[in-house]
């Protein structure tokens, strides 16, 4: 006998058996029990909830003569049989296959006939949708009133395909999504009767992939049995399902809200080296982005869901999200998902979905304070220009040759190197404040009026701290011209603001100018470290002499100072 | 390459299941082009119908494994689409073979190629046969999209995941087998399959279409109009078959995807390693918004590509947008 797939061996014989659809087994039982069935029913949900299986007990329940509230015995001859698919009385057609109204003209007459054996003929036609319209249609008579001898129970996945005049002649049962819950103890029982031992959150991992498919997961788990002898383990369920730890999930999401592109980036390359599959990761990140946001607000729905598996990492990033933010999330996940159905090149569109989450959301939280705060600054730059325009009018214009003098005597200062404001920015500077900075660095110069932005193109940034940034520039011309525009130093602040949320301080430096400031500053950092040092070997040898002196007298001790 | 060496983990795998007797009816093999799915297919079938087995291992050069290898074993049915997708005909053919025994033994083994191809009445054809199949009769889909299947089907089949080679080993091959380094890196990026690789090399299209891309991107990271004029004189003449079509959208996209890299600091797995100055510099000059724009214009021009919209055409829109968005 050749290895028969799980689903198969494990096919529910009876009612009790179909797992998750109380309500529709437990109205087909009082049915039964009432000699209430009728003449026709239409079995429709997702894959792999039972609909089959539904069919072909009724089908043994409507035949069985030693009913029992509504099961049937599944020893007599009619039940084996048509557990064997022998009968000569269950008809069951693929629709697929046989899908033209030749194949349902064949049914039509031959429904006629009463049966051979068991009491009803009972034609169970799968995969319904498939038939064509001809043929739905050519149904439909015999549908509606089939000899009494006759029960249809017809299968689908897809009833928005079935047409409505055939819909309205039959029963309807609508069979629902498995819970992972109820997934989960249906392999556990399986496995006790095999006596085979399990690691428990790899039967979790199994009914959260199998998406309320009974069958998707005993195919899984045949997998994970064929991998291993007898033991189903975390590793081996992970590897079958492709999905990805709850671990680097968690990971990827305090990347993605610390905004460190680089290192979600760098996570992904991860799970894509470890041939993943695409479609998964993403799945399982909208799966966990979900419940973020249904753990703020219903902490136990989670943990049903999850079957229990909370740690501190998803807790903290409950926490850490906002619930704007995870909707913004998910509708780029999504977004991309959708693409990626139809792509050679599904890391591509994950890259871009990762830069995109890890860009901080202008659109969202930034938007409204933002507003806010430009219609104050404008509201107090009118009441100024009001009082100078008062202040003009009284006055007359003496200020603009004022003006043109000032500039020329501020050149002049600030072509050097303003070091005491340099040097604080230095002490706090990091490597990952500069890269923040740079990678900004072209978007914020194209925020910038044209005039501003050919001013500030012949510069770089060079060092930066969450305080303060050190820019230099090419000519000391422009470097002048930059530094006493007041206005444009403001926008760079508040384009700053925007982009990475602190508004640091800009010191403008010359660049020949950088490397010696630098040089100066790493000098001085220098001799500061030492002279605290030195500080520090003498006040600890100090108690050491006061003991010497204290022994030998003050006169027999001589200290040198080597 | 040999199978053996290119999936050791699923040989051995699928050694130990045909050993314990518990090789399913169905199998989905999905992964990307060049992963030995198909290879891995036939040696199951090998596997099965060999008479010499040693070790688990089929030999290989007895009768039934040279007809299995010619392709003339009657019990070893491989469907392949031809063309866009699996004609009717072919699944018609597949169905009626399906409901027979086997000719010499009681096992037979199907192996359809693309199973994503398989139009949706063919698909739902095949279900009622997935479900539950004659005995000893042994289904192996494989694919590269395994998203374009139907659920339905999915869930009656176990699915192997077929892992690509880990790149630096590939590059490694590639080199082995006597391709510059720099080529070798794009070739792996393009390409999980050696013999592809030798192939595109040694062809007439691969090395000029890498210059006139490269001119091409060039042109449009400086905002230069030329680009355009690009697409008809330099590209289209080049690019006159599918395929070479879609590599030069492909090309496109992995000097996104570099450009993309080097702007976050991540140099180790370029496909254009020696260029990596030229990448810097543009890196440097977009942000990174219009960097995204950018690859979505690309990702949405092969899209078009796919429906057949011209190749002209989809470049030209392409190279208007991505110079519009610089400008903006």
């Amino acid at each position: 006998m050749a290895y028969q797939a799980l689903y198969r061996v494990w096919r529910p014989q009876r009612f009790a058996d179909i797992v998750g659809q109380e309500t529709i087994t437990q109205t087909l039982r009082n049915a039964l029990d009432a000699h209430q069935t009728s003449h026709a029913y239409l079995f429709t949900g997702p894959r792999g909830t039972g609909k089959t299986s539904a069919a072909k007990i009724l089908a043994k329940a409507i035949n069985c003569p030693n009913l029992k509230a509504g099961e049937p015995c599944n020893h007599c001859e009619s039940c084996r049989a048509i557990t064997a698919g022998t009968l000569n009385d269950v008809i069951e057609i693929d629709a697929a296959s046989n899908n033209g109204v030749d194949e349902i003209r064949d049914i039509r007459d031959k429904a006629k006939y009463a049966p051979t054996s068991a009491p009803y003929k009972v034609y169970i036609i799968d995969e319904v949708h498939m038939l064509s319209t001809g043929a739905f249609n050519a149904l439909l008579k015999t549908l509606e009133e089939p000899p009494s001898h006759v029960v249809f129970i017809l299968a689908t996945t897809e009833p928005h395909k079935v047409p409505l005049t055939i819909i309205s002649r039959t029963q309807r049962f609508d069979f629902q999504r498995i819970s992972a819950q109820a997934i989960y103890s249906r392999m556990a029982d399986i496995l006790k009767q095999k006596e085979m031992t399990f690691e428990e959150p790899a039967l979790k991992a199994i009914a959260k992939a199998a998406e309320g498919g009974m069958r998707d997961a005993l195919s899984i788990l045949d997998q994970v049995l064929s991998f291993s002898d007898n033991h189903v383990t975390l590793k081996n369920a992970l590897q079958v399902t492709g999905s990805t730890t709850q671990q680097l999930l968690g990971d990827y999401m305090q990347a993605v809200h610390t905004q460190t592109t680089t290192k979600a980036l760098k996570l992904l390359q991860q799970v894509l080296a470890a041939g993943k599959d695409m479609g998964r990761f993403i799945e399982d990140l909208i799966e966990y982005s979900r419940d973020l946001l249904l753990y703020q607000q219903a902490p136990q729905m989670v943990e049903q869901i999850e079957l229990g598996t909370v740690d501190g990492q998803f807790k903290q990033l409950s926490q850490d999200f906002t619930a704007p933010a995870l909707y913004w999330m998910i509708d780029i996940l999504s977004d991309s998902q959708k693409q990626l159905r139809f792509t050679n090149h599904p890391d591509i569109y994950l890259e871009v979905a990762t830069v995109k989450l890890c860009q901080p959301q202008k659109q969202q939280s930034a938007a409204v304070p933002n507003v806010t705060k430009q219609l104050t600054q404008l509201k107090e730059e009118i009441t100024q220009l009001k009082q100078q325009l008062s202040q003009l009018q009284t006055q007359g214009i003496k200020q603009p040759i004022k003006a043109t003098a000032k500039p020329k005597t501020r050149r002049k200062e600030t072509q050097h190197a303003n070091v005491a404001a340099i040097f604080p920015v230095l002490d706090q500077a990091t490597k990952a404040s500069l890269d923040q900075l740079k990678s900004v660095w072209t978007e914020l110069l194209q925020q910038l009026p044209p005039q501003q932005r050919a001013l500030m193109h012949a510069s770089k940034p060079v060092a930066a701290s969450p305080e303060g940034v050190v820019v230099s520039f090419d000519s000391d011309f422009l470097l002048g011209r930059a530094s006493s525009n007041q206005a444009m130093v403001d926008a760079l602040e508040n384009g700053l603001d925007r982009l990475i949320g602190t508004a640091p301080k800009i010191i403008f430096v010359p660049q020949e100018e950088w490397p010696q400031v630098r040089q100066s500053y790493i000098e001085q950092h220098r001799r500061g470290t030492q002279k605290t040092t030195e500080a520090k070997t003498k006040s600890k040898t100090a108690p050491v002499i006061s003991q010497a002196k204290s022994l030998f007298g003050s006169d027999y001790v001589e200290v040198k100072d080597d | 390459m040999k199978i053996e060496t290119l999936q050791p983990k699923l040989i051995k795998l699928f050694q130990s299941v045909i050993e314990r007797k518990q090789l399913s009816q169905g199998y989905l093999f999905s992964g990307p082009a060049g992963t030995g799915k198909g290879e891995l297919a036939t040696w199951i079938a090998l596997r099965l119908f060999c008479q010499h087995v040693k070790n688990g291992v089929p030999d290989g050069t007895c009768r039934e494994c040279q007809r299995i290898l010619s392709g003339n074993h009657p019990d070893v049915v491989k469907i392949a689409p031809e063309g866009n997708s699996l004609k009717i005909d072919q699944i018609r053919y597949l169905k009626q073979e399906l409901t027979k025994s086997g000719m010499e033994t009681n096992q037979r083994v199907f192996i359809i190629q693309d199973a994503d191809k398989m139009t949706v009445g063919a698909a739902n054809g095949l279900l009622k046969f997935l479900e539950e199949p004659a005995p000893q009769t042994y289904l192996i889909l494989t694919t590269t999209a395994k998203g374009q299947l139907l659920p339905t089907i999915i869930s009656r089949l176990q699915i192997v995941e077929f892992s690509q080679l880990p790149r630096p080993q590939l590059i490694e091959q590639l080199k082995a087998a006597g391709i510059k380094p720099a080529t070798a890196a794009l070739l792996a990026h393009m390409t999980n399959s050696l013999t592809a690789a030798k192939e595109w090399q040694a062809s007439n299209w691969f090395v000029p279409l890498q210059e006139k891309v490269w001119q091409w991107f060039n042109h449009i990271q400086n905002q230069n109009a030329l680009a355009f004029i690009d697409v008809q004189t330099q590209l289209s003449p080049l690019a006159k078959e599918r395929h070479v079509q879609e590599k030069v959208l492909s090309l496109v996209l992995l000097l996104l995807q570099d450009v993309l890299a080097v702007q976050f600091g991540q140099t180790e797995d370029l496909s254009f390693p020696e260029a990596r100055s030229q990448l810097s510099t543009w890196a440097e000059q977009i942000t990174t918004p219009q960097l995204m724009n950018q690859l979505q214009q690309a990702l949405a021009a092969q899209k078009y590509l796919n429906a057949n919209v011209s190749f002209q055409n989809t470049l030209e829109q392409l190279t208007l947008h991505l110079l519009a968005k610089s400008n903006d």
